[in-house]
């Protein structure tokens, strides 16, 4: 049988990035530090598309992404495809595992360009407490 | 008198080389510890750069081992720790200090910030460069400055520049 691929990721869905490491966000204020927008040393920001998933289904994804790590998720970091595209960046399906995308088009080799970019990100991003 | 020493105060001392293995350097080491913890609770030091400097060993002592960040991030290394340190020591009195952080290659962050478009992230290398990254309103300003042991002129004026932002 024919295996579907999975559509292309248009601007207006949101990604979520989990975040397994407490140093990434700010509880308090709300906020996500730009550090957990760095792809470096990969060429790829790993995400997981919202797509029709409800809250529940995506916050199992992110339980199955920290278990297989053995760490704690601790929050998400939800952002808008259309704002990565805005920095020059490309969101790109990635599947297995289901719903996942990388984020693309990072420049290799440039640490502040891919700083700035990553600062970018963090003044777009909404974060979201693990319930 | 023998001070316990646990290896949390062996790894987040000020840094000196811990390369030597003699008992000479391992006395070196020991004692270097034991000034940093009456210097600790001897002076009121500008609370904000202890806090600073704090939570600079916690990041650093949760970022040691690979995969810290469950997407296969670079252990940071002692280098970095020293040289994120020694920058921290270096910035003059009477600016703000900055939260500390890790990216996933290794490199330590010091971040001041704001608000969304009023933040400046800096990220300390092993290599001794800083590379840095800030927003200011509809500007933007990044690059690579060499640490040689004081704070690179630009990224004083951008520390300031997020500092002086009044609302």
């Amino acid at each position: 049988m024919k295996s579907e691929k999975p559509a292309p990721v248009a601007d207006e869905e949101m990604l979520a990035r989990f975040l397994l490491f407490r140093g990434w966000f700010v509880s308090g204020t709300g906020r996500v530090k730009p550090d957990a927008f760095i792809p470096h040393p990969h060429a790829e920001l790993s995400v997981t598309r919202h797509a029709d998933l409800d809250e529940q289904e995506l916050w199992e994804i992110g339980e199955t992404v920290a278990a297989t790590r053995k760490l704690v998720l601790h929050a998400r970091a939800d952002l808008q495809t259309g704002a990565v595209r805005e920095q020059g960046l490309e969101v790109v399906p990635a599947e297995p595992p289901p719903h996942h995308a990388n984020i693309t088009g990072w420049a290799r080799g440039n640490k502040p360009a891919q700083k700035i970019v990553a600062q970018e990100l963090a003044a777009r991003a909404a974060l979201r407490m693990r319930p | 008198m023998i001070i316990a020493l646990t290896a949390m105060s062996f790894t987040c001392v000020a840094p000196i080389s811990q390369r030597g293995t003699s008992d000479s350097a391992r006395y070196v080491v020991a004692r270097a510890a034991e000034i940093w913890k009456g210097v600790d609770s001897a002076f009121s030091l500008a609370g904000t750069k202890r806090e600073a400097m704090q939570e600079l060993c916690g990041i650093f002592e949760q970022c040691q081992t690979p995969d810290w960040d469950g997407y296969g991030a670079l252990p940071v290394e002692a280098a970095t720790y020293q040289d994120a340190y020694r920058f921290l020591e270096s910035l003059p009195p009477g600016l703000p200090m900055p939260s500390v952080g890790a990216e996933p290659d290794g490199q330590l962050t010091l971040e001041w910030h704001r608000e969304a478009r009023r933040t400046l992230s800096a990220s300390i290398s092993a290599e001794g460069e800083v590379h840095y990254a800030a927003l200011l309103g509809a500007r933007k300003a990044f690059g690579t400055e060499p640490f040689y042991g004081e704070v690179p002129a630009v990224i004083l004026a951008l520390i300031r520049s997020v500092a002086a932002f009044v609302r």
